[in-house]
């Protein structure tokens, strides 16, 4: 693994493709750089097989040592991030959480179900079995607030994305794009097939923790009855969405 | 104490310095995308620099003071008037209760910011006031402002309750709705980036190059420096796209996603950079061929659809040299701001 600068403000941390390097992964590296509360760190953030640190060079400036009033700013963060993972205990990393998911497969919750287990040479209840039977891992959360793109998709079970992505996909909405496979936390435009919903919330602004997942959680999704039939779907979701959490209409979303 | 949207112009909303500690869960920094415009309109007034404001863009917004206020605009110049005349920018102005401010379309630059002293007390969100117009949280409901929204503006700071005073007297003594002092806190006025009508170069972004990515050949590498771009008019707070000479990819398919922030130059499988902007998504796939240094994010934030855009670059200490002489230079407007006494 190592430190390379992205732009002025923030540090990325890469592990090269075949984690020889792994006594540490992403989603630890980032707890560690958390725990460390270093106070000119501004955000960490841990994906598949890196860890962005967005710093904030003016507060580094004000501690790293300089010759004639130009402090060393690079120099200060790679050292100081290396000295923070260097020095944590190997107990320090946390056992990953583990959150079940209860999903509505198909129906009106899941209206790709039936072509995706097409695809994959399945029935929809062996897809359903399969997809719901796979441990999966937060490899980042992105696309939108509490978004989960979660790895340990079942070879067999990857789809393509949507030829023409859906202007609307209810909150809750879980998705499979390629090897990955998520779930909306908001209602949004999206091109991943849909094959069903859970009720969970996955983020609320106002909540103590925001997002119901983090990066290095371990996801399992249990099934549910009330696949729903079609039009039940809609009215439900209504229920439970929030009033002013939808996500960006195309009207919200005016030039410049 | 309060201010009522009349009219919201083309796209306004309640902005301040950002969210911190949330891109984690997927949540963007936000904030003001003319970071310097901000903070100064909030320095003038005698707010903390990242205080909500209103961030007005190409076509301004009609407003009305619901009490009496001590104001600042800055950023990009849409000629604003109140009682028959033309309102100052960069400095404090105070008005009346129940006078009209109106701002016309941007002559130069994109984004035009309203500070008010006692800042916009929309309730904070996730440690920030600013809107997330994607995520429907922050400033007014998540949501740009319209017509009939009254926006709620907190206590003054003393300092700005002085000025509010002395202002009112003038503006009593002359019979007007507003009043302001004859000094600028702006000697250069519009300090955001020139536009391809007055600038042959256009606005020039320095920026760092990413080294870290075998996705661009090194023709392209030297060719992004080279060329001149055109800002579409589908740019916006997530990002300013830019049209010219394609740039050409060793590799075809996205990477994978990892962290991104404002300033990253995303260059699609299209070949057309993306400047990345305030509002940018946490993470992103595709190649980044360089940042564009802080100090010059402000630049990015007045550029027009249609403004010439060129890329120079620039070292990573160099680029750290330039923002903390920016730094320094806004603790020494900080500090002779508070110097001046009515």
């Amino acid at each position: 693994m190592r430190w390379v600068p992205a732009g002025d403000r923030a540090a990325v941390a890469v592990w090269e493709s075949g984690g020889a390097d792994a006594e540490i992964g992403p989603a630890a590296c980032a707890a560690r750089i958390e725990a460390a509360r270093l106070p000119w760190v501004v955000d960490v953030v841990p994906a598949y097989d890196t860890v962005t640190v967005v710093y904030d060079p003016v507060s580094v400036a004000g501690r790293a040592p300089g010759e004639s009033g130009a402090p060393a700013v690079w120099p200060f963060v790679e050292s100081a991030l290396r000295r923070v993972l260097a020095g944590g205990e190997a107990g320090a990393a946390a056992k990953p959480r583990v959150v079940e998911v209860p999903v509505r497969y198909g129906g009106a919750d899941g209206p790709d179900l039936e072509a995706c287990a097409e695809r994959s040479g399945l029935a929809p209840d062996a897809f359903v079995a399969a997809h719901a039977s796979a441990r999966y891992t937060v490899a980042l959360i992105g696309f939108m607030p509490g978004f989960p793109y979660l790895s340990g998709l079942p070879e067999r079970l990857a789809q393509p994305r949507l030829s023409a992505p859906r202007r609307r996909v209810p909150a809750g909405s879980v998705g499979i794009a390629g090897a990955q496979t998520g779930v909306y936390p908001f209602d949004s435009p999206g091109g991943w097939q849909i094959i069903g919903r859970t009720d969970l919330k996955l983020f609320d602004p106002h909540a103590a923790e925001p997002s119901l997942l983090r990066a290095g959680d371990i996801v399992r999704f249990v099934p549910i009855a009330g696949g729903g039939t079609p039009g039940t779907g809609s009215a439900h979701g209504a229920g439970f969405r929030k009033e002013g959490h939808r996500w960006g209409s195309s009207s919200d979303r005016p030039g410049c | 104490m309060g201010l009522i949207v009349r009219s919201p112009g083309l796209l306004t909303t309640v902005q301040d310095g950002g969210r911190a500690g949330y891109r984690a869960i997927g949540v963007v920094a936000g904030g003001a995308m003319d970071e310097v415009a901000l903070r100064t309109a909030n320095l003038i007034v005698g707010n903390p620099e990242g205080a909500a404001a209103l961030e007005m863009t190409l076509a301004g917004a009609e407003l009305e003071a619901a009490d009496d206020l001590l104001i600042a605009v800055t950023g990009a110049e849409m000629s604003p008037a109140a009682d028959g005349g033309r309102l100052p920018m960069g400095r404090p102005v105070w008005v009346r209760r129940g006078t009209v401010i109106r701002f016309g379309r941007a002559a130069r630059g994109c984004r035009a910011y309203v500070a008010v002293a006692g800042g916009i007390d929309v309730p904070p969100v996730l440690g920030g006031r600013g809107t997330d117009i994607r995520a429907g949280f922050g400033g007014a409901d998540g949501r740009p402002l319209r017509a009939g929204d009254t926006l709620p503006v907190g206590a003054p700071a003393a300092w700005a309750a002085a000025w509010a005073a002395a202002l009112a007297a003038q503006a009593a003594a002359a019979g007007r709705a507003w009043a302001a002092p004859g000094w600028c806190a702006l000697p250069g006025g519009f300090a955001g980036g020139g536009s391809a009508r007055d600038a042959a170069d256009g606005v020039v972004l320095r920026a760092v190059p990413f080294a870290d990515t075998d996705a661009f050949t090194a023709e392209s590498r030297e060719r992004f420096f080279r060329e001149p771009y055109t800002a579409a008019p589908d740019s916006d707070r997530m990002g300013v796209r830019l049209a010219g000479p394609p740039l050409s990819l060793t590799v075809r398919t996205e990477m994978r996603s990892r962290g991104v922030l404002p300033g990253a130059v995303q260059v699609p499988s299209g070949g057309q950079p993306i400047v990345l902007g305030a509002d940018c998504q946490t993470t992103g796939g595709y190649p980044v061929i360089a940042h564009v240094a802080a100090v010059d994010l402000p630049l990015l934030a007045q550029v027009r659809p249609g403004d010439r855009v060129r890329f120079r670059p620039v070292g990573l200490d160099e680029a750290h040299r330039l923002l903390l002489r920016r730094e320094a230079n806004m603790r020494l407007l900080a500090v002779g701001l508070r110097c001046r006494l009515p």
